[in-house]
């Protein structure tokens, strides 16, 4: 009895979670220029169209280019963070990585309009480079977390093992630390990957009508007049998400990574 | 009709096969261990009986009451688990009397209960501290008072003093068999330890490889083995490959041995071994004559005061004797000696 | 240099050693670890230097079309403003409200998938981060189909008879509340998942044996156990969820608005950014507050279960 309940519980909430995305997947496919589901007709050509339509292609673009960046600019400031915190706990380094922490915490209009104001006192405003800054900041605090806990599980016998061996220095931290925490700085890596190409407000608020994003095209578009692409670029951001996680997932410790409890700690 | 009965029980997980092919009668009232190495099956059987996993095959009969499809919950039993799993966020008190409060058994009469089961575990006046707050040994016996408090049927033990230091261990193997004649409880136990399972149980259950290997009273386990695996698992034995040799007669090392009886189901051409207790062998000097002996020379003497082991080697078999101080033989190492293997202490088991 | 501090002691406390040595300050500690000047260099100048560029802004005062140096608080005085306090109430009311929804389908939701084996919890981990990244608009949208008029809900309904006349089922009040809880429960399974992960197995086993069913156990045992977890997620759905932008927009009437777009509309809008300064600087401090207050929540917790 219990059993039906938490199996009918479970399938409700997935395919609530899911049914959303196959609706629209479904509207992506309609012949003819209208939303209709089920769809009138099936064709793929409103896939193409992303990457042949000026708006849509400039669109994703921008949006590519900038996750890229950014996410390189995120683990960047995030390795030594992380690194600095985990070899010397002062307090210089704590105050540091909560400083790492507060940008993700806030909700994102603040650094949206932080940003802007500061842009448009230094003159500098709708560039793609305000975004990744923008985007490398704000997204810090994920590879932030996920490297410290990549550091925290490196074991210290490990350490003294090659301490012993002679290793020291810059060739401890490149030949033993680094691979160690090299997943954990791809996953971080992936995460803002996905939720760079995602973001909405901060995006929408440097963008200034200038540097358009895949996501503020889509509000604009859904705006101004429903064309089926809009539906194929919703599923077409599903399945970048579905890749990389499961990327992650079958090369990494995804549970681990979310904080799960190890039994041996 | 009373007592558990444990009929046709397997279990599988996914490939794994935990427990195969079990069937056991437990009477009312005993204690019984299951016993056994790492991974042999005893803690999921345990787990089956109290309805934490579901069996692949079988029936679990508790009084004559099938209780096979019934939940965890309404199968009327006390368990303690390894990690005690006291509740955390409860007082001592209200960890005890959780199974009453969820029964709406009201506050004064619960409180009592506490009470009267703290003293049954010698453990008074600590019903309003935090778990937090008690040792080891004294969380040991809050999970046991908790386990008991609704008079349950079956009381089941999954391990429970492998987290104590061996002093106290040794005492709580005693409180508890006392705890349990006085109430009369069928309890089970698993545990690794056959010391514990020889000490504490009415009989123990050996398994091995997700199998029973052999349910009998400690003692008789001891000294009729039905295996080599049992044998070598409980105490310590000498196990020397032998063949038969007609009648009850075998040969080790091409020496012949009498034996006062080889298993009924032994046939001519099965290769067999002997399992003989170090306590039982004797150790003569060389000039030594008479029935059931080999020659050997000592290697090793052990004196760790309570008793005294002497290790023979006799061609290509190594042979250990025990004695008491008062019993040992004259020997030192390198001496050649004669070694007896008393017919009655031979136990022949199928190789 | 660091070479020096890295060749220290072989002995266990690999991180300790060096404060005892050396108390430094702020430029102490650049100087012997060279390396964080990038990270304190990027985030000071990208992140607090901004934000204190706009809590400046926050008192300045404003002019036709734009501002200038000045301190005054005309702005925060506006927070007094019945639009201002309508507005800031129906953002906290659609946050408590989402948040709790969202709350209570997530917990049983998050308790299951903990006690999956592990391919099946992989899965639904990959599930639910998918969801979970998906943008606002993404998901605003994919509502609003299912929603909508046309191809949603409510032409199924239409289609079943039980109507004459489809109606979009939005933008109004419910789906716009939908929305956001929809949007904050993959949210609150992260938040929930490492406290889940740590509750022992065998503390609900114990409590079965006792004779307590699993509904039972559940409240009994698990709930409380996580106690201090839901409120530290709560209040974080609550932060979440006020910043919430797209789906107010997309689904919510004019009337539900909420605060983010409030901001935007002032900075972008009207181009007042002194008082969307204001808006944001007042946002921020009650955010930090509120996250304090989890940090507390966590430290505090003696059963051990909040992560």
């Amino acid at each position: 009895m219990i059993k039906v309940a938490k199996i009918a519980f479970l399938t409700t909430i997935f395919s609530m979670f899911t049914a959303p995305l196959l609706i629209v997947a479904g509207v992506s496919l309609n012949a003819k220029k209208r939303m209709f589901f089920p769809p009138e007709g099936i064709s793929m050509r409103w896939y193409p169209e992303i990457f042949e339509e000026a708006k849509w292609s400039a669109a994703l673009g921008n949006s590519v280019t900038i996750a890229v960046c950014a996410g390189v600019l995120a683990v960047s400031i995030a390795l030594p963070i992380a690194y600095f915190l985990w070899r010397h706990r002062v307090l210089y380094a704590k105050a540091l990585f909560v400083a790492g922490l507060v940008p993700f915490a806030l909700p994102p209009v603040i650094t949206a309009l932080g940003m802007l104001i500061f842009w448009s006192q230094a003159g500098y405003v709708g560039r793609v480079e305000n975004i990744v800054l923008a985007h490398g900041v704000f997204l810090v605090t994920l590879p932030l977390v996920m490297i410290s806990l990549g550091l925290e599980s490196i074991d210290e016998e490990l350490l003294e093992a090659a301490r012993t061996m002679g290793a020291d220095g810059k060739k401890l931290f490149t030949s033993v630390i680094l691979p160690m925490v090299l997943p954990y700085m791809i996953a971080g890596y992936a995460f803002v990957l996905v939720l760079s190409m995602n973001e909405y407000i901060i995006s929408f608020f440097l963008g200034q009508h200038v540097t358009i994003t895949l996501p503020v095209q889509v509000l604009s578009s859904l705006r101004s007049g429903y064309t089926p692409v809009i539906a194929a670029v919703a599923v077409m951001f599903v399945l970048f998400a579905v890749v990389i996680f499961s990327l992650i997932a079958r090369f990494g410790d995804l549970p681990k990574l979310l904080g799960a409890w190890s039994p041996k700690e | 009709m009373s007592g558990l009965e444990l009929q046709n029980i397997s279990k599988r997980f996914g490939s794994v096969t935990a427990v195969s092919d079990i069937n056991l009668n437990i009477p009312e009232g005993r204690f019984i261990s299951f016993l056994g190495p790492s991974g042999c099956g005893k803690t999921t059987l345990l787990r089956l009986i109290a309805g934490l996993e579901t069996s692949t095959t079988g029936q679990i009969v508790l009084d004559g009451e099938d209780l096979t499809d019934k939940p965890t919950h309404q199968r009327n039993i006390g368990m303690v688990f390894q990690s005690l799993a006291l509740f955390p966020h409860l007082s001592v008190g209200e960890n005890i009397t959780y199974s009453q409060k969820i029964r709406g058994i009201e506050k004064t009469v619960r409180r009592k209960r506490a009470d009267e089961l703290l003293e049954l575990v010698q453990l008074p006046g600590v019903a309003d501290r935090n778990i937090s707050q008690l040792s080891g040994g004294q969380r040991q016996r809050v999970a046991i008072a908790r386990a008991l408090a609704l008079e349950p049927k079956l009381f089941l033990l999954d391990e429970p003093l492998s987290a104590l230091d061996a002093k106290l261990r040794e005492e709580m193997q005693v409180e508890l068999r006392i705890l349990q004649e006085r109430l009369g409880i069928t309890t089970i136990i698993v545990t690794h330890d056959q010391r514990e399972a020889m000490t504490m149980s009415d009989e123990v259950v050996v398994m091995s490889t997700a199998r029973i290997a052999q349910v009998g009273a400690p003692l008789d386990i001891y000294r009729n083995p039905a295996s080599a695996f049992v044998a070598e698992f409980i105490g310590t034995s000498n196990l020397l490959k032998a063949q038969q040799a007609g009648g009850n007669k075998i040969t080790i090392e091409g020496q012949t041995f009498e034996t006062d009886g080889l298993p009924d189901t032994l046939k001519p051409e099965d290769g067999i071994i002997v399992s003989v207790r170090p306590e039982d062998v004797h150790v003569y000097p060389e000039s030594n004559e008479g029935p059931n002996r080999m020659s050997g020379t000592v290697t090793f003497l052990r004196d760790v005061g309570a008793s005294v082991e002497t290790f023979v080697q006799c061609g290509d078999v190594q042979i250990v004797a025990m004695a008491t101080p008062k019993d040992r033989p004259d020997v030192s190492k390198g001496d050649n000696v004669k070694v007896e293997l008393p017919a009655e202490s031979c136990v022949v088991l199928k190789a | 240099m660091s070479d020096a501090t890295e060749n220290a002691p072989i002995a266990p406390a690999p991180t300790g050693d060096d404060d005892v040595i050396a108390k430094p300050g702020v430029l102490g500690s650049i100087k012997r670890f060279p390396f964080s000047i990038y990270p304190t260099l990027m985030l000071g100048l990208f992140f607090f230097i901004p934000f204190a560029i706009m809590i400046v802004i926050s008192f300045a005062h404003r002019t036709t079309s734009t501002y200038e140096a000045g301190f005054e608080f005309t702005h925060y005085a506006r927070f007094f403003s019945p639009l201002f306090t309508t507005h800031v109430w129906v953002s906290v009311q659609f946050a408590a409200l989402a948040s709790l929804l969202a709350l209570v389908v997530a917990v049983p939701f998050t308790f299951f998938i903990s006690r999956f084996r592990r391919k099946p919890q992989v899965v639904s981990l990959v599930f639910v981060l998918c969801v979970l990244t998906l943008s606002e608009v993404i998901v605003a949208y994919s509502l609003s189909v299912v929603l909508g008029r046309q191809s949603g809900l409510p032409a199924l309904v239409q289609a079943l008879e039980l109507v004459d006349r489809a109606k979009s089922w939005y933008p109004s009040y419910w789906a716009n509340l939908f929305g956001l809880s929809y949007f904050n429960v993959p949210f609150a399974v992260l938040i929930l998942y490492p406290a889940c992960t740590r509750l022992d197995r065998e503390l609900t086993e114990a409590a079965q044996t006792l004779g307590a069913s699993p509904v039972r156990t559940f409240f009994t045992i698990v709930l409380p156990l996580l106690e201090k977890t839901l409120l530290a997620a709560f209040i974080l759905l609550f932060v979440f969820t006020m910043g919430a932008f797209v789906t107010p927009i997309w689904l919510g009437r004019p009337e539900d608005t909420m605060m983010a777009q409030l901001i935007a509309d002032q900075a972008l809008g009207r181009g007042n950014i002194p008082f969307a300064a204001a808006l944001a600087v007042f946002f921020m401090l009650v955010t930090l507050a509120l996250s304090l207050l989890t940090v507390w929540l966590r430290r505090s917790d003696k059963t051990g279960v909040a992560s």
